[in-house]
């Protein structure tokens, strides 16, 4: 098991829980979305999970040690993250960026070896942008450097890859190759944690997802039991409905067109 | 939550600092007046410190005065034969023309009180450690010396008290202030007396050099503030040299600058026989050990003959804008020449100078030349 | 599996670069050349040849056939000016690089933590009460020291030791500082003592010799070494303190080991030199246009860029006029208008 979350609470000085009792496994090859609205505490939940955030109370045993014992060195060698967005301020190539991935495995006083621009480069071949790596990682486009933090979380070599909301910066075509990339991940026997604003990319890649209510309770289970219009609605306040679309294969999550307001 | 608190720490250490430069500014804001404003005006606008009406309309009944021109050419009506005088600047300047008793201040200067202790037991002109118009006024002076630019003389003025302004840069200006306080402390016989005898230093060295052929001039150089910096000949210190009979190949180098920094390398040029260093230059980055010891300096001719000299003395300067600075020439000219003035001859000159100027007993090693 | 993209137009790429050892080599064999040629400027009126003619011959063991004076001068008045200068401008370059990365801004200088007007107050302080220039020299880098200290202090109290905290507080003890420094000046006696502070605070090399230099030899050492062996890491760091974490790097720290040998490199050279403003600055966005902007590349690079610059600098103003020039006069006559040109080239960038 990758992630043993038990009873995770969270909550704010002076505020209510935003996180109450959330407890999940996760193994390998699994995935897991999130779903939640705005300002629930999905970002918190999952910064809790990245090691950003200590929970007020409740454990995270990851590959079966308290997260809270671990230094930061062995908490990167199990979990890759990838953030939504990156603010560059020097040109640094792109195989040097992807390389920092490298730290974890890094001496003290020491740079990156051979060993490590090769797992490095690799990560750029599976992403296939391996043809960028001389190029400043300032001079490329959105798309592909969202796929260099993606590179850079591979080369740490972890167990576990969390994104956050990887999709919310991309057009339509790049966001459905990025889904089909977490789901790769997920087959080569990777954890993966996603966060994300649109259920259907919950029902698109399955596996497990949860919601995060606004009371704080996590409900976690397979996608088509969780992601279903009875807990959708009062989640997103919204009268959305789930239609199967027997064409494409799927089921769809769909709003009935606008409404006056 | 703590950047803010951070914030708004920073702001009020910021303030805190602005209004501690502020405090002790008010007291000296005050344009110098042009004019001596006549005794009965008590309006100070700026001072923070009130004015003290009845001590100083203690209406002085028409005193006879006198005229006196001031360092700064300011005319200034003094009381004549003032009891007594607030040596607010300076005194070791005047201390020489007798006034002790009819000082009424407290006097700090180390060299004024080896010649009479009693100095320290004069009232305080200071409030809070600075010196202010009301400590002054309450003193209840005739007469009082600042320097010239000092801000309190405007608000003494307003107050109807005369104040001397004194500037000693120079010799033309020290010889003025003698003069001035002959005329003012009604001392005028004794100024005569200083100035005379200090004529006579003049001649002295001038007799003792005017015959030296110039093949036989030694160069001398005077060392400034900063390593490798020299005296230029408008400087006292450049000056003396040529008055001790001396070459000075720094003299038109950097005229008109206090000291010329020419650098190391142009003194080894120069390569003079005599090194020269004031000892009143308290913040100099070098000493007369490092100068003598510096690797870099052993070739130089002055170090291997051992001819490098701080100028002398303990308790009082030589080389400084003082009735002192003949001595410094006469010095100059006992190391430079020793065989025109000998070192007993020197001794006999200083002793008697500290005796007829000062009224000192001192000895040669009190004095530390 | 491929994805077929758009990208934008190369910028500079830098694809295909010089090794590093390459420039290494090359920017010390330019060292090296600057140093020869300074050795032979002076207002010493000695020709290059006789210069040369007297290294020469010195380092062969030959009998001398000049004036001691003539060696004394090259050996033991420019050798001495001309290392220290190397190794200012170097500790300089160094911390401004580092510092650069540290806080992510290409526009901070090695005062940001207030070791300079630290050092300055320990100075000022030390001519006020007229002691010796070796303990000034003392008295600077230690107020430099404990400068930084205060500033690494600040935050502790304040319980946020974020880079931000860091920051202000330096901007805070900097200030304090410069307070302090006013109040010294403002009691300091015109005559002398004023304008020795003032001109220690303009920065000039006349007065170093050997044993200056060699006191604070072993802590610039240190700080050269470690933070040359922390380049790449000073890359992570540039990266945030969350995303180095999540990297696994420890950023705190690495953060204050860094923090504390360019303190140790700054002090070192404030002390021997006084106060040198834009070296620190200019020096490593030169550098970082020659090599890119890898620490592991310009960092090493910046070294030696600062020490030749410095050098050269140094010896112009012993040499331009009669008089010698502060160094800060020039080093910001020279740095300016670089900097605007750098400003300039790198619009698109910073926009």
């Amino acid at each position: 098991m990758i992630y043993d979350v038990r009873k995770l609470q969270f909550a704010y000085p002076g505020g209510k829980n935003i996180i109450n009792d959330a407890s999940f496994t996760l193994d390998e090859g699994e995935i897991l979305n999130i779903l939640g609205p705005n300002g629930a505490g999905k970002s918190t939940l999952f910064n809790c999970l990245a090691n950003i955030r200590r929970p007020g109370s409740g454990q995270i045993l990851l590959n079966g040690k308290p997260m809270e014992k671990m230094s930061v060195k062995e908490v990167a060698k199990v979990i890759g993250y990838v953030q939504q967005t990156h603010v560059a301020v020097f040109d640094y190539t792109v195989i040097y960026f992807v390389m920092m991935g490298r730290a974890a495995s890094v001496g003290m006083f020491s740079k990156p070896k051979e060993e490590d621009r090769r797992i490095a480069m690799d990560a750029l071949k599976t992403l296939g942008i391996d043809h960028l790596a001389e190029r400043p990682y300032t001079a490329i486009s959105g798309g592909e450097r969202q796929m260099a933090l993606i590179a850079r979380a591979l080369t740490q070599q972890p167990r576990a890859i969390l994104l956050d909301e990887p999709t919310s910066h991309l057009d339509f075509g790049r966001s459905t190759l990025i889904l089909e990339l977490v789901r790769e991940l997920k087959s080569r026997g990777y954890s993966v944690i996603m966060t994300t604003h649109d259920p259907n990319h919950a029902m698109l890649l399955g596996g497990k997802a949860a919601l995060l209510d606004r009371q704080g309770i996590l409900h976690v289970g397979p996608a088509e039991e969780v992601v279903t219009e009875e807990n959708l609605r009062p989640l997103y306040r919204s009268e959305l409905h789930i239609v199967d679309i027997p064409q494409l294969g799927r089921k769809a999550c769909l709003s009935a067109g606008l409404k006056a307001i | 939550m703590k950047k803010t608190i951070a914030l708004i720490l920073a702001l009020c250490m910021l303030l805190s600092f602005a209004s501690c430069g502020a405090k002790t500014e008010t007291a000296k804001t005050q344009e110098p007046a042009k004019t001596e404003a006549p005794a009965d005006t008590k309006e100070d606008a700026k001072t923070e410190t009130p004015a003290e009406p009845a001590k100083t309309e203690a209406a002085e009944p028409e005193k006879t005065t006198v005229t006196v021109v001031d360092s700064t050419g300011r005319e200034v009506e003094v009381p004549k034969n003032p009891q007594r005088i607030v040596a607010g600047w300076g005194v070791k300047n005047y201390i020489c023309m007798n006034i002790n008793d009819l000082i009424v201040n407290e006097i700090t200067d180390k060299f004024c009180l080896s010649l009479d202790p009693d100095l320290a037991n004069g009232g305080s002109i200071k409030r809070d450690g600075n010196t202010t118009a009301e400590a002054i006024a309450e003193l209840d002076p005739d007469v009082v010396v600042l320097k010239w630019n000092s801000k309190l003389i405007p608000q003494l003025e307003a107050l109807g008290i005369p104040v001397l302004g004194l500037s000693i840069e120079d010799e033309a200006e020290m010889k003025h202030a003698i003069e001035m306080f002959g005329l003012a402390f009604g001392r005028e016989d004794r100024a005569k007396e200083v100035l005379d005898y200090y004529d006579t230093l003049t001649a002295k060295a001038e007799e003792l050099t005017k015959d030296i052929p110039e093949s036989e001039k030694k160069t001398a150089i005077f060392l400034g503030q900063y390593v490798g910096s020299t005296a230029p000949d408008t400087t006292l210190q450049g000056l003396a040299i040529e008055q001790a009979g001396g070459i000075n190949p720094a003299a038109d180098f950097g005229r008109g600058e206090l000291w010329a920094q020419g650098g190391m390398e142009k003194v080894m040029e120069w390569d003079p026989e005599y090194i020269f260093m004031a000892n009143h230059l308290t913040s100099r980055d070098y000493t007369l050990e490092s100068t003598i010891e510096d690797p870099a300096n052993q070739d130089l001719t002055a170090v291997k003959n051992g001819h490098v000299y701080e100028s002398p003395c303990e308790i009082d300067l030589w080389m400084y804008p003082t009735l002192s600075i003949k001595l410094g020439v006469l010095w100059m000219i006992h190391t430079m020449y020793p065989e025109r003035l000998s070192d007993a001859e020197l001794e006999s000159i200083v002793l008697e100078f500290y005796k007829t100027i000062y009224g000192m007993d001192v000895t040669r090693e009190q004095l530390g030349f | 599996m491929r994805l077929a993209e758009q990208s934008l137009p190369a910028g500079s790429t830098r694809a295909g670069r010089t090794p590093i050892s390459a420039w290494i080599a090359g920017l010390t064999a330019a060292l090296i050349l600057i140093v020869l040629v300074c050795l032979c400027l002076g207002q010493y009126s000695m020709s290059v040849g006789e210069t040369l003619h007297i290294m020469t011959a010195k380092a062969a063991g030959a009998e001398p056939d000049w004036k001691p004076m003539k060696e004394n001068i090259i050996f033991f008045l420019r050798l001495p000016r001309i290392i220290s200068a190397g190794l200012v401008g170097a500790s300089l370059a160094l911390s401004g690089s580092v510092y650069q990365g540290i806080f992510r801004n290409p526009l901070v200088s090695p005062d940001l933590l207030g070791v300079s007007s630290g050092a300055c107050v320990g100075a000022a302080l030390s001519i006020l009460l007229n002691w010796d220039p070796v303990t000034t020299q003392f008295m600077a880098f230690g107020c430099g020291l404990l400068a930084v200290g205060l500033t690494l202090t600040i935050p502790r109290l304040l319980g946020s030791t974020s880079n931000i905290m860091l920051v202000l507080s330096g901007v805070i003890v900097s200030g304090l500082m410069g307070s302090f420094l006013g109040m010294i000046k403002y009691v300091a006696d015109p005559k002398s003592q004023l304008q020795a502070i003032t001109f220690w605070q303009m920065g000039s090399f006349a007065s170093v010799r050997y044993p200056d230099i060699l006191s604070v030899l072993l802590p610039m050492v240190i700080g050269f070494v470690v933070l040359l062996a922390l380049s790449w890491w000073i890359d992570v760091l540039s990266m945030g303190e969350t995303e180095a974490k999540l990297l696994g790097a420890n950023f705190k720290p690495i953060r204050n080991a860094a923090v504390i040998c360019a303190s140790l490199l700054t002090a070192s050279s404030v002390c021997m030199c006084g106060t040198i403003s834009w070296v620190g600055l200019v020096i490593p966005h030169f550098a970082r246009m020659l090599v890119g902007s890898h620490g592991t590349r310009y960092m090493p690079v910046s070294c030696l860029l600062g020490a030749c610059f410095m050098i050269i600098v140094d010896t112009t103003a012993r040499n331009i006029s009669g008089m010698e020039v502060p160094i800060s006069i020039l080093t910001s006559l020279i740095g300016a208008p670089f900097y605007i040109a750098l400003m300039r080239r790198r619009r698109g960038e910073l926009q």
